[in-house]
């Protein structure tokens, strides 16, 4: 049985719902190596331990499945893998580089992680020229997450962005509990977030997508606040925020106390938070926080997201989004749905 | 760019106590694996399921092409427990297949013309050294310096003692031809003086140092310890490469969390690292 696995994200045509979450991919280069050396011949090999590995199995089946053929330099048909999802989501783009933050930036915790990346990147114009360029080679939409300290520098990494062709999509994120100023102050208020909305609006018509957090006491208020201001869709949740401590030091692991928490431990928030928000508004949702297995994603489509996104599952195996599209695939066709969409906000009362 | 990385899963040939808190892990049939350099690493998953999200860094301490019915390179990894991951790595039994993500990292670049290379590893940090050494066929003599707690760490690291007369000769100069055919000199320290020099590493460094004019010194091991190595090697103008270590996620370069600084740039210990010249690591 065929599936229609296609979502449109407020405008955004995605050809299946799935999509990296930011800063967990870089710009994709990094895990299109890994996901090309495994259709190679190499994991061809690899398979041959035997059972134990399915995993890389389904995941060769699902670039060659899902990713499209194009020419390499030597006129052979590579494969493109990243062209097996729906979106790539790249890392937080700002105006200017930041230098990020110092001191540790990452700890396991229990089904988690915590990070306090502080947004380092290079800058909208470095991403323009080192990475952009061939990103639209891939065959894939682009959505780009924009950061600033102020409202104005939201608005001029967008400026810059919209002579680029090959950007698709906006995601503003005001929500990173990891930078001082800018970040999650206008995601934890309304009325900041939904005027930095509105300005973003003013400047594009690619589908704007308003990232939120959960670090506030009512998360459909902010929901309500940005659709009025003129998103197009809402991405929930970024991370929520939590500590640790170093025993021996006596001092918080992380130099500024405070770090996100990512991963399967916030699932259950964040799919709560996608169900409230399914409900308090009409805009399509990209669901994330903990996703891991087929499970999660027809939960969080379930619950009300029309798009899900994979951060931290990728450390944990770097094959998770590949494999995700196969067997999410798979799964909708053994449970009879014809088209993803029916799944939308499905859950019953 | 080097070999692939690949994401695989592997078998664990052996997983053993070979000292008090250190451990040695030998996985099998790396088969997507072509070739590992010294000073590269592996991400190992600790188990199936959600409760260790992150795998663990480890260098790889040496690597053996396996031949007959189950060919593939297979990897030897020490390691010590100090956390929740390395104890349930520490449980993991014979049989059992774990994912493997790697090879990892730069490797060490010694400039081809070294003569009289140091290196010298603290802790579990030097579990690799041993197996580096082979890497200078064109050496005059390679120097091997090796600073543990006590006997049994220094022998499960080395497994130089079967190739030792007695047991004082640790403090002296021991030649031994090595299997590049290249002369090895093989100096020991421990904290409690139970073997060779009676402290740590770097003083027994600082005494070589009067007598052998190194080209070259590549250090592994704790953070103090490799600070001060790079000092006497800069002091002396000795280029020094040192493997440093950071709490990282996803290994492969995309997520920005093992940066450290030098003074060209932040950089990502995962991919532009672990191995860094030493001179421009901002200490
Ligand atoms: C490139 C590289 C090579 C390494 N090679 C070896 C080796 O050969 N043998 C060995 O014993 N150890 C090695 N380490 C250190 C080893 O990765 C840590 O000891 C291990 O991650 C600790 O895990 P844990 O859960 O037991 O400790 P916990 O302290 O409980 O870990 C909590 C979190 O902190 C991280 N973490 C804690 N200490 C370190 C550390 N020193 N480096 C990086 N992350 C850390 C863990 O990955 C985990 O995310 C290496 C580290 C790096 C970066
Ligand atoms: C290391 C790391 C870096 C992140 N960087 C960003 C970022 O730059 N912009 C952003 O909007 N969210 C960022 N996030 C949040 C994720 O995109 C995602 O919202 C969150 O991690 C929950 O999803 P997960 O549990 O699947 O990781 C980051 C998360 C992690 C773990």
């Amino acid at each position: 049985m065929s599936v229609n696995m296609a979502v449109s994200l407020g405008g955004l045509h995605m050809k299946n719902p799935l999509t990296s979450a930011s800063g967990t991919f870089a710009s994709g280069r990094e895990y299109a190596a890994i996901w090309a050396a495994a259709t190679g011949g190499s994991l061809g090999q690899a398979t041959a331990t035997g059972d134990a590995d399915t995993d890389a199995d389904s995941a060769l089946l699902a670039v060659g499945a899902g990713g499209s053929p194009a020419a390499d330099d030597t006129g052979q048909s590579a494969w493109l893998p990243l062209s097996c999802l729906g979106a790539v989501t790249v890392k937080g783009l700002s105006l200017n580089p930041w230098s990020g933050n110092n001191g540790i930036r990452v700890t396991e915790t229990a089904s988690g992680m915590l990070n306090s990346i502080g947004l380092q990147n290079p800058g909208v114009e470095a991403f323009c020229s080192a990475d952009l360029p061939w990103l639209a080679t891939q065959d894939v939409p682009v959505i780009v997450n924009v950061s600033g300290h102020t409202a104005r520098e939201y608005e001029a990494v967008i400026e810059r962005l919209e002579v680029e062709p090959a950007v698709s999509a906006y995601e503003l994120n005001v929500s990173c509990p990891n930078v001082d100023e800018g970040g999650m102050s206008f995601g934890i208020d309304p009325s900041a977030a939904a005027e930095l909305t509105a300005g973003c609006r003013a400047l594009s018509k690619r589908p704007l997508i308003v990232k939120l957090s959960p670090n506030v006491t009512d998360i459909t208020e902010v929901a309500r606040a940005v659709e009025a201001a003129g998103a197009d869709a809402i991405s929930l949740i970024n991370t929520v925020a939590g500590m640790a401590i170093d025993v021996r030091s006596r001092r918080p692991l992380f130099e500024r106390a405070v770090a996100g928490l990512s991963g399967p431990a916030i699932k259950p928030i964040a799919l709560w938070a996608v169900y409230r928000v399914h409900q308090a508004v009409g805009l399509p949702l990209l669901g994330m926080g903990g996703v891991r297995d087929v499970q999660d994603v027809v939960e969080f489509m379930l619950a009300g997201a029309c798009a899900v996104a994979v951060g931290t599952a990728n450390f944990s195996d770097p094959m998770t989004l590949p494999r995700l599209v196969a067997e999410l695939e798979d799964w909708c066709a053994s449970e009879g749905v014809k088209d993803i969409q029916e799944l939308i906000g499905g859950v019953g009362q | 760019m080097g070999c692939m990385t690949v994401c695989s899963k592997v078998w664990v040939i052996d997983n053993e106590p070979v000292a008090d808190g250190l451990w040695r892990l030998t996985l099998g049939q790396l088969s997507g694996i072509e070739a590992v350099r010294p000073g590269q690493f592996i991400q190992l998953r600790l188990g199936e399921g959600s409760e260790h999200i992150l795998s663990r860094p480890f260098a790889v301490s040496s690597a053996t092409t396996l031949t007959g019915a189950s060919p593939g390179l297979s990897v030897t990894f020490f390691y010590q427990v100090v956390g929740r991951g390395t104890d349930r790595l520490a449980r993991v039994l014979p049989g059992e297949f774990l994912q493997l993500l790697g090879p990892l990292g730069n490797g060490w670049q010694p400039p081809p013309t070294t003569r009289r290379p140091l290196l010298i590893g603290g802790g579990v940090g030097f579990a690799q050294l041993n197996w580096y050494a082979d890497f200078f066929p064109d050496a005059e003599e390679v120097h091997l310096l090796i600073g543990a707690r006590n006997k049994a760490w220094v022998h499960a690291l080395t497994g130089w003692p079967s190739l030792y007369g007695p047991e004082e000769m640790h403090d002296v100069d021991v030649l031994l031809t090595s299997r590049a055919a290249v002369p090895t000199k093989r100096h020991t320290a421990t904290d409690n003086g139970e073997l060779g020099h009676h402290g740590t590493n770097v003083e027994l460094m600082a005494q070589l140092m009067e007598k052998t004019d190194f080209d070259y010194v590549a250090a592994c091991g704790p953070l103090p310890m490799m600070r001060q190595v790079a000092r006497l090697a800069q002091e002396r103008n000795i280029y020094c490469e040192v493997s440093l270590e950071s709490h990282m996620a996803c290994g492969i370069g995309a997520c920005m969390g093992c940066m450290i600084s030098t003074t060209a740039a932040a950089r990502r210990v995962c991919a532009d690292g672990p191995v860094f010249n030493a001179w421009e690591v901002l200490w």
